[in-house]
């Protein structure tokens, strides 16, 4: 029984921490529903143009991704999620007010 | 005529070793078994979090769940006392390959995703490099005790020439 001791005590720890850690990521968050538009990368600072289609309505935040819709670079945020249709579309997508995915 | 080994700092070294040993093994249970857990809990956004990645793009989704049951494997290969060498090997596989995907990350990718599991994401790239190598040599520590203790044991069992000698 010994030999098994520390090993029993990292096994504890480890579940422990994994479950802990994981209703700390969980606790309390709302979901919220977001409407995705496109962003157009090839104007320098990207814009979502005038008229973007919605790319992905009435998905959660869960389950959209950045990455949906998205055919250039990975490492760039294709898609700008607002809840609720915005009245007008930011001039750049790195705007303050706009919600990242 | 029976042989006692009666050099006491030698055994004392011994158990001492063992348990650093045993330790190391320990730690490593906690390290893979946590990483396993949370990477399993959060399998979606571990998929995705792959997909960013260069390399490891294409077997995203493949590797979002082999990944964490090889660490959960491993966990309980170290945690099985007749298993441990087998896991302490795997162990400093797995963090020689992780290292080495980190360094390459650092030196040849402009932007650089997320990637662990739970609180190992309070960490950047550079910091969790150091924390790989930190453990790599820690494998490779526990994994030479085991090899030496090993052949300290048999030496002493296979000699007919005793360490100390004591008549009953």
């Amino acid at each position: 029984m010994k030999k098994y001791l520390l090993g029993i005590v990292a096994v504890v720890f480890a579940i422990g921490l994994s479950a802990f850690t994981d209703a700390e990521t969980n606790k309390g968050k709302p979901f919220t529903t977001y409407n995705w538009y496109a962003v157009d990368y090839s104007i320098p600072g990207g814009v979502i143009p005038s008229g973007a289609q919605v790319m992905l309505s009435n998905k959660t935040i869960v389950e959209a991704t950045a990455l949906d819709g998205c055919t250039d670079t990975y490492n760039l945020h294709c898609l700008r999620g607002f809840s609720g249709t915005p009245p007008t579309f930011p001039t750049a997508s790195y705007d303050a007010s706009t919600p990242k995915p | 005529m029976i042989f006692i080994v009666r050099n006491n700092c030698t055994m004392r070294k011994l158990l001492t070793e063992q348990f650093l040993i045993e330790l190391i093994a320990s730690l490593f249970i906690l390290l893979f078994l946590y990483t396993g857990l949370s990477k399993l809990n959060e399998q979606e956004e571990f998929q995705i979090v792959l997909s960013k990645s260069p390399l490891l793009a294409t077997s995203a989704s493949v590797l979002s769940w082999l990944l964490p049951i090889i660490e959960i494997v491993t966990s309980v290969l170290l945690f099985l006392p007749r298993t441990r060498k087998y896991g302490l090997a795997a162990s400093m596989l797995l963090m020689a390959l992780f290292t080495l995907y980190i360094s390459y990350m650092l030196l040849f990718t402009p932007s650089l995703p997320c990637s662990c599991g739970g609180v190992l994401k309070q960490m950047n790239w550079s910091q969790h490099l150091v924390f790989n190598i930190f453990f790599l040599l820690l494998s490779i520590l526990a994994l030479w005790l085991s090899n030496k203790n090993k052949l300290f044991i048999a030496i002493n069992r296979n000699s007919r020439t005793p360490v100390e000698e004591s008549r009953h």
